[in-house]
Order: structure tokens, then C-alpha cells, then sequence
């Protein structure tokens, strides 16, 4: 073990974590709040808005996360646009991440039973508060798993920028060990920071998911 | 002659509470006991530890002459027998519970097959001729190749005493058989259970089947907390009820038309 | 007009190159798929009923390999392994990677599965005076393995998806061969629609092939 390398190389490494939070806090943000008006809108009378929405859906979850990066990455020159390569693959994280919680948020709206909207009708509530104070609260709640379950692969995923060629934490970790060759106490390191993040969401995803279990 | 089953003093706990506090009968060979009692009196828990699915902390129960469970050390002490020796004495006691438990992948001719299959090895040919029998006897001939999924909770049920009784056991335990079934359904399985009794089987019933205790039972247990509080001829313990706790019980089944 | 005929030219002519990434892609989730299964399985037993050290190990391992990346997981193997003397090929690194990875999950979801087989089902068994070794192959485990056919499909299409971090390594799939005709004829990212567009035919197949096993197995999940 070479801890010395490690040890030169942790503020380089450090610079990386921060990019990587960067890209997971903003996809998952910006895809948590299209998740939530697409999962509405999924729920349209509109059969064009409804039929879009799943096409989405459909599309976005039948390729890799990888593969829509490449995407993003080329097209944005193509159409014109010269943006960072952290932008576009933080676009395609973001537009991954808005298919998940778009699906999980249209089954957890769905699982609220209909006599509570019937109910709030019978008691004269309008269409929006009913939304606002009686569907959303309650579907959000039971989506917190999912949506960290989700999150958890969304923080993964943004190694991939490493292949697309977006500087990150895996970025920066392979040039190190191209330079000092200390495979083991780099990339460990980098593993650890991901598991660092990454596992009190799956514990509390699990505790969540076991209280839930109990209630009902 | 010693009895065929023999329950003496038994003890069970779950931690801190005693739900069996020293319970003692006999049942003789080819005779039917029926338990009556309270929810939670121990019914459930004594015929579990006479097939062992439950270890019991005192006392001792012999099936057949054969100690249940425990061996008796020259010194006093009880020894937990082995695996074996408990998989070979749950052979001879067939239990058939309120929830069926059928094997739920496996048709209904398999399920009877499952214990002698299983259980000793059978060949799986020899096995089925005895299933074959069995099912027929319990009038479920047509659904030798049904899953359990799609019959009825009666013919679940009568499905659940053939595979009992393929095991060819020396007892029969059945725990609140009917219990879980329509009304209607339940006349097809007492009719199972009542030609077993005239065929000289040795059986336990814990029900809530007062007409049937009465009809078919040689004699009728009354559990209350743990306890037998009365014990005799049916016709006598529900006729002449002799403690404040049966004659409540009672009345509480003749309001609900069960008597 | 001209434009789009050069564009539907070049699409055209990308498809049969594309055929032969494809069957490393396939190769590559054919191989680990059941790698990952037997693993799991194994992970799941030796979880619940190893002595408790080495169930706590293995739960340490399941976490690991579940919140850490695919790709870093790859790159230990790829890069590191050949440090200790073992040099193995991309592609086998790639296999082995995603079966670790999947196979945690699976051993999860294989755990779940057993233990939601009810008490009752192993009362019946014993009652009948069946060894609990028996009911365990001949009784739990066929109901498990019902139960789990569609989750298992479901980490197929994922593992599919995730077949292509092994570009991140160097092996020619659909992911990296797109990548390299793009460059080399200096074409537009529609390249990419058509590595999609691969992707997504083949987790249609997968995912009809799940709802298929769904509907199968409902009735005999009892
Ligand atoms: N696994 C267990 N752990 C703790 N307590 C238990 C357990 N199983 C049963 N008991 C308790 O033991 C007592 C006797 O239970 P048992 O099932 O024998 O009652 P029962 O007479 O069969 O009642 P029922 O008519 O409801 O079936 C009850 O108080 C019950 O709560
Ligand atoms: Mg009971």
C-alpha cells in the first residue's frame, strides 16, 4: 500500500468529489421536481400529454444511463449549442433521473385511494387543494423509498461521465493511477467516498420501506 | 393396556407466559378426544406439542409408548432427542391444521405424495397408488392433477387430511379444521373426519363443533387458561357443566346457535 | 434533400457494423446473468444460515458491492488485478464485474423471497416428519424460485443496461463501437439514436418476456 500517493492526491480527489456532488444534487433536484409535474400530468385527461409522458418514460428506461449521455454529448454541438461537457452529461443524468421519479410518482398518486378523492369532492374541496393537500402529501410519502433507492443510482451513475469524458471524482481518479500506478489505494478510496454517500440512503430507504411494511 | 396418546403435566411458556400449566389426559386406542375452550386456552399449543412442532418445558407426552421430544436421563433430566428420532415420531402423527397449508406449487396428488416421498423415501409410483387411494377415500378423485389454488377451502381441506394420512400415522390431530371454511363446506369435511373415527382411528379434534363433538367424541376436553377444567363423556360435560367458566362457554355458543 | 439522404445513408450503412458489437453486448449479459444468479443464490444460503461471522461478512459485501459503482468495480479488476499477477481480459472483467454487482442484489431479493415462504408452509412439512434439509430443496425453494422469476427478469433488463460500462474498459459493444464509428467518420450523434435504438430492442424483448413469466408464475404462487 502507498498511502502516501493517496495522501498527495486527496485534495485533487477532493476537487472530484465535489464535481461528482455537483452532478448528483443537480440531476437529482431538477429531476425530483420534473418527476413530480410529469407524475401529475400522467394523470392528464389529455390523451397526447398522457401518451408523451409515457413515451418518455418508455424511452428514457430502455437505454443505458451511458448511452444518453453520449447522446447529450454530441447532440448539443450538432443542434448548435457548444456547452461543457459536465453540462450535457448532467442533462442526460437529469433527464434519467426525471423518468424513475416520474414513474415512481405516478404509481404512488395511483395508490391513493379513490374514496379520499370522493370523499374530498363530496365535501365540496376543489380540484387543485385536493391535489395540493390531499393527493401530493400523501403520494410523496410513500415515494420517499423509491425516490432514495433512485437517488442511490443517480449518484452512481455519474462515474459513467468518466467514459463520456466528463471530469469527475472516477475522472480524476484515473489519472492518477495512470500516473502513479497505485491502482488499489485510489480507486478504494474513490469507492469509499461513493459508499460514504451512498449507503445511509439505502439503510434509510430500508428502514422507511419496513415502517411502511408494518403500517399497512 | 397403555394408552395410545398420554399427556402428563405438561408445561409450556412462551418466555413469561405459561399457556399450558400442567395439563395430564389419555386417549386410548381407536378413541376420539375433542378439546373445547376459549381462544387462547392452549389447544392450539398442546396438539403442537404432540407433534413436537413446539418444545414444552415440563412434563412428559408418550404417543405409542414412545417419549415425545425428550428422552429421561437415568439422573432425572430430559435430553432433547435427536433430529431423527423427531422427524421419525412426527411420522406417526398426522396434524391437519385450520389453515390448510397445502403446498401451493405442487398438485394435489404430489401433496398427498410429498410425505412418504419425502419424508421416507417412497418410490414415487408406490407413493401415488397409496395417493390415489387416499384421495378417492376423501372423495377428490377428479382432482388428482388440480393445484390447490383452484379448489375449494373444503376440498383444500380434505385434500390436507389425505396427505395426513398417507404418512400412515398411528394419531390424527386436527386443530380447528373447519374453522376457516364457509358454512356449507363444512359438512363435507366432518364426513371425512367421522368415517376415519368409525374406521378405528385414534384422533384428537379441537373444534368449535359442539353437535359433532358430541356425536362422534368418546370423550371431551374443556381448556380453560392452560388448564383442563373439566374432562368426561361429551354428553355429561356439556349437559352438566360444572364450573362457572364452562357454563359461561356454553352459553355463549347456544346464543350463537352453535348448540 | 440531399442531407437527409447522406444521413440515412450513413444509418444504413452503421447497422451491419453494429451487429457484431451486438453480439458482445448479448455475450456479455448471457454470461453474467446466471454467473450472477448462482451467486446469489449461494450469497442468499450461505446468508441465512452460515455461522454468524460469515453471514456478517457477506451482508459487508452485499453493501459494498450495492452503493458503490459498477465502473469503479470494473476498473479494480481491469486495472488493479494484473498488479497481483493476474491479467484478465476485458470482457471477462466485465462478466465477472456485473456478476458480482447483480449478484448482491439478487442475493437480496433471493433472501426475501424464502423468507416470506410462511411458517406454515415449514410446519406442514414438518408435521409430516420431513427433514427441514428436505423441505427446504423439495418444498421452500421450488415456492421461492416462483416467486422470484420476474424479479430476476427485471435485473436482466438492468443488467442489460448495465453491459454498457464495459466501454469503460476498452471492449467493443454497442456503447464503444458507436462511440468509435462516430469519430471515425466524423458523423453526428445520430449514431447514437441507432446504439439506442439497439438498447432499447432488446430490453422490449426482455421486458415482454418478464410480463410473460409474471402472468405464468401469478397462478402458481398460489
Ligand atoms: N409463538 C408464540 N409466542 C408467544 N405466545 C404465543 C405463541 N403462540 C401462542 N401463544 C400464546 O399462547 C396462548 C395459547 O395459544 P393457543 O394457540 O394454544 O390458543 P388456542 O386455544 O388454540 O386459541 P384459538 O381458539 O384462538 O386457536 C395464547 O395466549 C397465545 O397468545
Ligand atoms: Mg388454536
Amino acid at each position: 500500500m502507498n498511502m502516501n500517493v493517496l495522501l498527495q492526491s486527496l485534495p485533487y480527489l477532493a476537487k472530484g468529489a465535489v464535481q461528482t456532488l455537483w452532478m448528483a444534487i443537480l440531476a437529482i433536484a431538477i429531476g425530483s421536481l420534473l418527476g413530480v409535474v410529469l407524475g401529475l400530468a400522467a394523470g392528464s385527461r389529455s390523451k397526447l400529454v398522457r401518451g408523451s409522458i409515457d413515451t418518455f418514460i418508455f424511452v428514457t428506461r430502455g437505454i443505458p444511463v451511458l448511452v444518453l449521455m453520449f447522446i447529450t454529448y454530441y447532440a448539443f454541438p450538432a443542434v448548435g449549442y457548444r456547452v461543457s461537457s459536465f453540462t450535457a452529461v448532467t442533462v442526460a443524468l437529469t433527464l434519467y433521473a426525471a423518468a424513475f421519479y416520474t414513474d415512481v410518482m405516478r404509481g404512488a398518486l395511483a395508490a391513493v385511494p379513490r374514496g379520499q378523492l370522493e370523499a374530498a369532492r363530496s365535501l365540496g374541496i376543489a380540484r387543485l387543494p385536493t391535489v395540493f393537500h390531499i393527493l401530493l402529501p400523501q403520494a410523496m410519502k410513500s415515494s420517499i423509498p423509491p425516490w432514495l433507492n433512485t437517488s442511490i443510482v443517480m449518484v452512481k451513475s455519474t462515474s459513467y461521465a468518466a467514459i463520456v469524458g466528463a471530469w469527475e471524482l472516477t475522472y480524476a481518479a484515473k489519472e492518477i493511477v495512470e500516473r502513479t500506478l497505485a491502482t488499489f489505494e485510489i480507486f478504494g478510496a474513490v469507492m469509499a467516498v461513493y459508499f460514504i454517500i451512498c449507503y445511509p440512503m439505502s439503510l434509510l430507504s430500508r428502514r422507511l420501506e419496513k415502517r411502511a411494511a408494518v403500517v399497512h | 393396556m397403555s394408552a395410545m396418546i398420554e399427556v402428563r403435566n405438561v408445561v409450556k411458556s412462551y418466555g413469561s407466559l405459561e399457556v399450558l400449566k400442567g395439563v395430564s389426559f389419555d386417549v386410548a386406542q381407536g378413541e376420539v378426544a375433542a378439546i373445547i375452550g376459549a381462544s387462547g386456552s392452549g389447544k392450539s399449543t398442546i396438539l403442537r406439542c404432540i407433534n413436537f412442532l413446539e418444545d414444552f418445558q415440563g412434563g412428559t407426552i408418550h404417543v405409542s409408548g414412545e417419549s415425545v421430544g425428550y428422552d429421561t436421563q437415568p439422573d432425572g433430566s430430559r435430553k432433547h432427542q435427536s433430529d431423527k428420532t423427531i422427524a421419525r415420531h412426527r411420522q406417526e402423527v398426522g396434524m391437519v391444521f385450520q389453515s390448510f397449508n397445502l403446498f401451493p406449487h405442487k398438485t394435489v396428488v404430489e401433496n398427498v405424495m410429498s410425505g412418504p416421498v419425502l419424508a421416507k423415501g417412497m418410490p414415487k409410483k408406490e407413493a401415488r397408488t397409496i395417493a390415489e387411494a387416499l384421495l378417492a377415500k376423501v372423495g377428490l378423485s377428479e382432482k388428482l392433477d388440480a393445484l390447490p389454488a383452484n379448489l375449494s377451502g373444503g376440498q383444500q381441506q380434505r385434500v390436507a387430511i389425505a396427505r395426513a394420512l398417507a404418512m400412515q400415522p398411528k394419531v390424527m390431530l386436527f386443530d380447528e379444521v373447519t374453522s376457516a371454511l364457509d358454512p356449507e363446506l363444512v359438512g363435507e369435511v366432518l364426513r371425512v373426519i367421522r368415517d376415519l373415527a368409525q374406521d378405528g382411528m385414534t384422533m384428537i379434534l379441537v373444534t368449535h363443533e359442539m353437535h359433532f363433538a358430541r356425536d362422534v367424541a368418546d370423550q371431551l376436553l374443556f381448556f380453560d387458561s392452560g388448564r383442563i377444567l373439566q374432562q368426561g363423556v361429551p354428553r355429561d360435560v356439556l349437559d352438566h357443566p360444572e364450573s362457572d367458566r364452562l357454563k359461561t362457554f356454553l352459553r355463549r355458543f347456544s346464543e350463537a346457535n352453535y348448540l | 434533400m440531399d442531407w437527409w439522404m447522406i444521413k440515412l445513408r450513413l444509418i444504413a450503412s452503421i447497422y451491419p457494423q453494429m451487429l457484431d458489437a451486438l453480439g458482445v453486448t448479448v455475450t456479455i449479459a448471457a454470461a453474467s446473468l446466471p454467473l450472477a444468479v448462482a451467486l446469489g443464490a449461494v450469497i442468499a444460503m450461505l446468508r441465512m444460515f452460515a455461522p454468524k461471522p460469515v453471514s456478517a461478512l457477506l451482508g459487508g459485501w452485499i453493501e459494498v458491492m450495492r452503493n458503490t459503482p459498477l465502473l469503479l468495480q470494473m476498473f479494480l479488476l481491469y486495472f488493479a488485478l494484473p498488479m497481483l499477477g493476474w491479467r484478465l481480459d476485458g470482457v471477462y472483467c466485465g462478466i465477472l464485474a456485473i456478476a458480482l454487482q447483480h449478484s448482491a442484489f439478487l442475493a437480496e431479493t433471493f433472501r426475501g423471497a424464502i423468507e416470506t415462504i410462511s411458517r406454515r408452509q415449514w410446519e406442514a412439512a414438518r408435521a409430516l416428519g420431513i427433514a427441514d434439509r428436505t423441505a427446504m430443496w423439495h418444498l421452500i425453494l421450488p415456492q421461492a424460485a416462483v416467486k422470484v422469476a420476474a424479479p430476476i427478469g427485471n435485473q436482466l433488463i438492468i443488467l442489460v443496461k448495465d453491459t454498457s460500462v464495459v466501454s469503460g474498459i476498452a471492449v467493443l459493444d454497442l456503447t464503444l463501437t458507436g462511440k468509435i464509428i462516430l469519430e471515425r467518420n466524423a458523423a453526428s450523434f445520430e449514431v447514437f439514436l441507432v446504439v439506442a435504438s439497439f438498447y432499447l430492442a432488446l430490453t422490449v424483448v426482455l421486458g415482454l418476456l418478464v410480463r410473460w413469466i409474471e402472468n405464468k408464475t401469478r397462478t402458481m404462487a398460489g
